[in-house]
């Protein structure tokens, strides 16, 4: 899937993929899309928690290999 | 390839993730030395004593948190007042992690250990301190910035930022206590609100 921005975030630990993900939707504008790719195993829940409490969208998020993807529309 | 350093950061690791887990009275050498798959004579060859290393776990975890977390969320580019937020999503999330693996809330290893050892060894509370003292200045230097900038209106930033530590010392440990993540979350937004006024 497709996004406007992508942050690679692999290699980071919890909670250091939130935070630059936080970062990062703040300098978006809101319907634009992020794709993050993580390697923190604790990344899906993480991401999952993070979308809720902030009310954007988690459009997607896969498995690809080590690594985590998740596509997150900007609220 | 030189084994010392990989050996001495196993151990690290190894008894950091013990300490924080549960204490440091609970943890013995010959089960660090098993999680770290290492012998008990490489051990001492690193570390005279489980005191030695409880104070480089000290060091490491600081170092990690200085350069990790605490350097992402009081990034100088951020606005001062953001970068308390930051800093509460970071405990919050990080905790919560925590939990969902082990299924218990850590808390904080520093507010841990100063609980546990402060009547008793002045060396590591001494250690401890001087890394309470160095995340006060943190969030000092974010005060005086978000005064300098007419972001916050002027306060005694010295003991404000030392009421904000203790704040989310204190929210960590409420938490804890709980075994609830979500009390960062609820109560944390909070610390911003947190104001010592200068003396009249």
């Amino acid at each position: 899937m497709e996004a406007n921005q992508t942050l690679d975030a692999r290699g980071l630990n919890c909670p250091l993929p939130i935070l630059r993900t936080k970062k990062t939707l703040n300098a978006m504008q809101s319907g634009e899309t992020l794709k993050v790719v993580a390697t923190d195993p604790g990344s899906l829940k993480d991401m999952t928690a993070f979308c809720d409490q902030t009310g954007n969208t988690l459009l997607a998020s896969a498995q690809n290999g080590g690594d985590f993807e998740f596509v997150i529309r900007k609220v | 390839m030189n084994a010392e350093p990989d050996t001495r950061s196993r151990i690290l690791a190894t008894a950091r993730e013990m300490f924080h887990g549960r204490s440091y009275a609970d943890v013995g050498i010959q089960e660090i030395c098993e999680g770290a798959r290492v012998q008990k004579g490489s051990f001492y060859h690193f570390f005279p004593s489980k005191r030695d290393l409880a104070l480089a776990v000290i060091d490491d975890m600081a170092d990690d948190w200085a350069h990790g977390f605490v350097a992402e969320a009081f990034d100088q580019n951020l606005p001062p007042v953001e970068r308390l937020d930051y800093m509460v999503d970071a405990a919050y999330y990080w905790q919560k992690a925590a939990k969902d693996i082990e299924g218990r809330m850590p808390g904080c290893l520093f507010g841990n250990l100063a609980l546990e050892i402060s009547t008793r060894d002045d060396v590591m509370r001494a250690k401890l301190n001087a890394v309470f003292e160095r995340a006060k200045d943190k969030f000092r230097l974010t005060l005086d910035e978000a005064v300098a900038t007419g972001a916050m209106a002027p306060m005694n930033t010295e003991d404000t930022a030392t009421a904000m530590l203790a704040f989310l010392e204190g929210i960590i440990l409420l938490a804890k206590t709980r075994n609830d993540p979500d009390v960062i979350l609820r109560l944390g937004p909070a610390i911003k609100t947190l104001r010592i006024e200068l003396a009249q």
